[in-house]
């Protein structure tokens, strides 16, 4: 054997530290890449231990200026406005004259009366959920049940909202 | 003579982590192109719909009535940037809620305040999940809106946006 082929035999690709260091910053940016584009914080697949609901609950908004009737309809998309994550879908809208109570100082007694050009709206939504062994609800992982404020957008209108019932839909 | 052929017979040889530091470059390039091409897709001003947007003041001072005019343009207070021309502009007593001796709440009219509303035509993009003032800022009704001209500024209730017909 030649100097030159003992030379090739025993010249072996030696790793060095910055050979290491390199793989380890490649492999950690791909991984970095990957969970920004992949990862959706878990917030659609549930807890451990909870259930997936199909859930109709309905919100409240009250005292409006009767012109914003007729804003919202059957069939659109809610989202939160401040996460802009889909919270269901409208199922019914029903708008009531706004009641005031009132205190008639002749007849001494409390009385109920329409407050004139105000209405009060209340919108129902389905939408799927999850529900824990304690059984709290919870939509996109945050906390959810009846006297929550919520901020909505529906596709032509947006207030603040607060929730005054929630029920399971029963298979 | 040996150190020469030695020379002439060093080849360059490539190892993985050349392979790999070579793609992970390329990638990053390819990324960060490929992010500013989506980024100005995504920002991109889309003005094909025009919407008539309704603003309602309430209890304005006639005087400041007097400043809205058909064809001003209206821009946003909280970016500056334009939203719309003035299309019309009609004004009516303003609506007042009184408490009589029975403590009933009725409604009358202030004849010294004016309750306005503007219709404002407004370009931007019409999707299902709504209108978008210039493809980008979300607009609908029962927002309040910051809007001011040249010679008016005022907080406003939108409560209709109706798609022009094309």
């Amino acid at each position: 054997m030649s100097s030159l082929e003992k030379g090739k035999k025993n010249k072996r690709y030696r790793f060095n530290i910055i050979d290491v260091l390199l793989i380890v910053v490649i492999v950690l940016a791909v991984s970095a890449i990957l969970f920004l584009f992949f990862y959706d914080g878990g917030k659609d697949s549930g807890r451990a231990g909870e259930k997936s609901v199909e859930l109709i609950y309905t919100v409240e908004q009250s005292n409006l200026t009767d012109i914003l009737r007729g804003k919202i309809n059957i069939g659109d998309s809610v989202l939160d406005s401040s996460t802009l994550e889909n919270i269901g879908q409208v199922i019914d809208v029903e708008y009531t004259d706004s009641v005031y109570t009132g205190f008639d100082p002749e007849s001494n007694a409390p009385f109920e009366a329409v407050y004139p050009g105000k209405i009060d709206m209340r919108v129902k939504i389905s939408v799927k959920a999850y529900v824990g062994e304690d059984g709290i609800y919870y939509l996109n992982g945050n906390l959810f049940n009846v006297g929550k404020e919520m901020d909505l957008r529906f596709p032509f209108y947006t207030g603040k909202c607060v929730c005054v019932s929630v029920s399971e839909v029963s298979e | 003579m040996n150190r020469t052929v030695n020379n002439s017979r060093k080849k360059i040889s490539i190892s993985v982590i050349d392979i790999l530091v070579l793609v992970t470059v390329i990638a990053c390039i390819a990324g960060t192109f490929l992010h500013y091409k989506l980024y100005e897709k995504r920002n991109a001003v889309k003005t094909d719909d025009i919407c008539s947007v309704s603003v309602m003041y309430t209890m304005m001072e006639p005087e400041i009535v007097e400043q809205l005019a058909v064809g001003d343009k209206l821009y946003l207070n909280d970016d500056k940037t334009e939203f719309g021309t003035v299309a019309e502009v009609s004004a009516v007593d303003a609506s007042v809620y009184y408490t009589n001796a029975k403590n009933e709440i009725t409604e009358g009219l202030d004849s010294t305040k004016r309750d306005v509303t503007v219709i404002i035509k407004v370009a931007g993009s019409v999707s299902e999940n709504g209108f978008f003032v210039n493809g980008k800022k979300y607009i609908a009704s029962g927002m309040n809106i910051e809007l001011y001209s040249s010679k008016f500024s005022g907080n406003g209730l939108i409560f209709d946006v109706k798609q022009q017909a094309e």
